[in-house]
């Protein structure tokens, strides 16, 4: 299973590291949940301004009401979505991979310049005449103006880490796709990065754009009062349209408290969100326990980045299948899972084994029969005993033997059933 | 690949990554979810020098329970079993945070190593040991640190006969003094009966004098 744990997982140490990129490292790990080590999704903050993932928070305090960095006590009503979080996020996903690319480039280009250990005067030579066509757009840009100490930082390239830091941005510069559009005086038609958003929007239309609070399609604005307005109106009875507006309910679900509800009510909660009502109880409550968080951490994102109740939906129908996957393992061939086994099964008969047998005189025991009362008692003791970690990690695992047809439901049976064969 | 995986994966990488903390996490067999984490025994302590492995399980609902560890190395420590390595930390049962990582987890063992806790034992007889007598108490651990996690050894000098050597070993492996081994030796007792006697009634420290010499003999009679 190497193949998947070499598989790409972005992290924060893809940049380079801090000598080389001073930042960009912290830079993404501080934009990551602690919990999941994701990009935030749905940033929330607490009482204590620990900033998590909506769905990562809430899944925390279901197990222990306290912020999980700092253990202050914190509970799910304390929880309040931080937008501006989301939006940096956002921003950084679009740029992340932009700047990877540059850093790499960067550092490929340090190291080419710091392997041939030259004079510095040859070096500086080489670099200017390699950057001579470069230099030429980066003064038009205008951005790089002050041009003659930026050449000097880049000739100390390599001899002192703390400059090589510089050139990064100067090369940023460089590269842009745009230097020229960007430059002193673009035309009205222009595009230009908005600064607050890093939207394009054309020049003549920026301070515009900007007094708006970027919000270039003011759709959300309107969409919202009008929701509130058709809210209003429609009173009591929303019943009927529920399912055709999405951001009709605006409002996080409330928890219920499943020992003292009557089956026929777990099922209309169910049925109400649209959710199938399969298996016992015990998978109901887990299931609706599951929508609510997935349904209050989807109204945790703003309302551009939320999803459907649809694709919730199926989040969760993908969440019980995996759960469900791992739950039966169906073993195929006995014989060779009889083999494959062989070591642990060993262990767990040599666990179940009373201590005394070894080396001492009462030999006779060892030796004597395994009656199916005497193997299910060392069963059990071997289970409250020490487990190996394998043992323990198999647990609860069930499998099947097709040929002989017996179902095999956990641990202690499987054991019994060796050791009958054996 | 499902939120667990994919921390898993991360961390592995941030333990490969950083190289000041020394400390290594190795996948055991092809599950990524039963992995071996090592740190050497922090400097200063009777662990110094070793090499320490932790038997790591990651559970189903990580990083929401805690990880499982235990001490691959035998250690002669009062919050470690010795005979099983189950480990006695509070981060590692009610006091876990989803936002501890398997190389702060790892970083707290080694911090544990240098601060035992006798007070919340998880191996009684070896925390009697160490509040009876932490001179003692240490000896040994030195050695367990030798045998097991190869670490230096006591400082001392090496002329001494390689007999006399593993002899004490022995009596020192059992956390015993060994003016009392001798005692019993006298009397013409097997050496590893009375070692194995006196361990089995934990003679040392203050209870040398509850226990009467007679009992301990009777014992030997056995």
């Amino acid at each position: 299973m190497n193949t998947l744990l070499s598989a790409n997982v972005p992290d924060p140490t893809d940049f380079p590291p801090l000598t080389i990129a001073p930042g960009l490292r912290t830079l993404d790990g501080s934009l990551r949940c602690n919990i999941c080590g994701e990009l935030f999704d749905a940033p929330v903050t607490l009482n204590c301004g620990h900033c998590f993932c909506s769905f990562c928070v809430r899944s925390s305090l279901a197990e222990k009401q306290e912020c999980p960095a700092c253990r202050k006590t914190a509970i799910e009503g304390h929880l309040r979505p931080n937008p501006v979080m989301e939006e940096v996020v956002s921003a950084w996903k679009l740029s992340r991979p932009y700047i990877l690319n540059l850093s790499k480039a960067d550092s490929e280009q340090q190291q080419r310049d710091a392997t041939p250990v030259a004079t510095p005067k040859a070096k500086k030579r080489k670099i200017m005449a390699e950057t001579g066509t470069r230099s030429g757009a980066s003064t038009s840009s205008g951005v790089s103006a002050p041009r003659s100490p930026s050449k000097s930082k880049r000739t100390r390239q390599g001899s002192e880490v703390f400059f090589n830091t510089i050139p990064t941005s100067d090369a940023d510069e460089d590269e842009m796709p745009e230097p020229s559009n960007a430059s002193a005086n673009p035309r009205p038609d222009d595009l230009v990065k908005c600064p607050m958003c890093t939207r394009r929007v054309k020049y003549k239309s920026i301070n515009q754009h900007m007094d708006q609070g970027c919000k270039d399609p003011p759709l959300e604005s309107t969409r919202s009062t009008m929701s509130d307005w058709k809210k209003l109106m429609a009173g009591p009875n929303k019943g009927k349209q529920k399912d055709t507006s999405d951001d009709e309910d605006n409002f996080p679900l409330p928890k219920a408290s499943y020992a003292t509800l009557k089956d026929r009510k777990l099922k209309e909660m169910l049925t109400e969100h649209g959710l199938p009502i399969s298996g016992d109880r015990n998978q109901w409550i887990h299931r609706h326990q599951r929508w609510v968080m997935i349904y209050n951490a989807n109204l945790d994102r703003s309302s551009r980045n939320r999803k459907t109740k649809q694709e919730l939906r199926k989040e969760l129908k993908k969440w019980e299948d995996e759960k469900a996957k791992k739950r039966r393992t169906t073993v195929e061939d006995n014989a060779a899972h009889e083999k494959r086994h062989k070591n642990e099964f060993a262990q767990l008969v040599d666990a179940a084994r009373p201590r005394g047998d070894k080396g001492a005189p009462k030999a006779a025991a060892s030796t004597a029969k395994w009656t199916a009362e005497q193997s299910k008692n060392n069963a059990a003791i071997s289970l409250s005993g020490d487990k190996s970690p394998r043992a323990a990690q198999t647990e609860g695992n069930h499998c099947e033997r097709e040929k002989n047809a017996i179902v095999v439901d956990s641990e202690e049976e499987r054991e019994m059933v060796f050791l009958q064969r054996t | 690949m499902d939120a667990r995986l994919r921390r898993v994966n991360k961390e592995i990488a941030d333990c490969k990554n950083d190289k000041t903390s020394n400390i290594k996490i190795d996948l055991i067999e092809e599950s990524p979810f039963h992995l071996k984490g090592s740190f050497p025994g922090p400097e200063g302590t009777p662990y110094q020098g070793g090499h320490f492995e932790v038997d790591i399980v990651i559970p189903e609902s990580y990083p929401f329970q805690p990880v499982k560890l235990k001490f691959i190395t035998k250690v002669y420590h009062p919050n470690v079993s010795s005979a099983s390595g189950a480990i006695c930390l509070d981060i590692l049962k009610d006091a876990w945070s989803p936002v501890l990582t398997l190389k702060s987890t790892l970083i707290s063992l080694q911090s544990l190593l240098c601060s035992p806790e006798p007070n919340d034992p998880q191996d009684a007889e070896v925390a009697k040991h160490y509040t009876t007598s932490k001179n003692s108490f240490e000896d040994t651990a030195i050695y367990w640190t030798q045998i097991y996690a190869g670490g230096p050894g006591p400082k001392e000098k090496k002329g001494k006969a390689s007999t006399a050597r593993e002899t004490r070993d022995e009596i020192a492996i059992a956390g015993l003094e060994r003016a009392h081994v001798e005692q019993f030796e006298a009397l013409g007792f097997e050496r590893s009966k009375v070692i194995d006697v006196l361990r089995r009634l934990n003679y040392r420290g203050p209870n040398v004098a509850k226990l009467s010499e007679d009992r301990v003999v009777e014992e030997l009679l056995k």
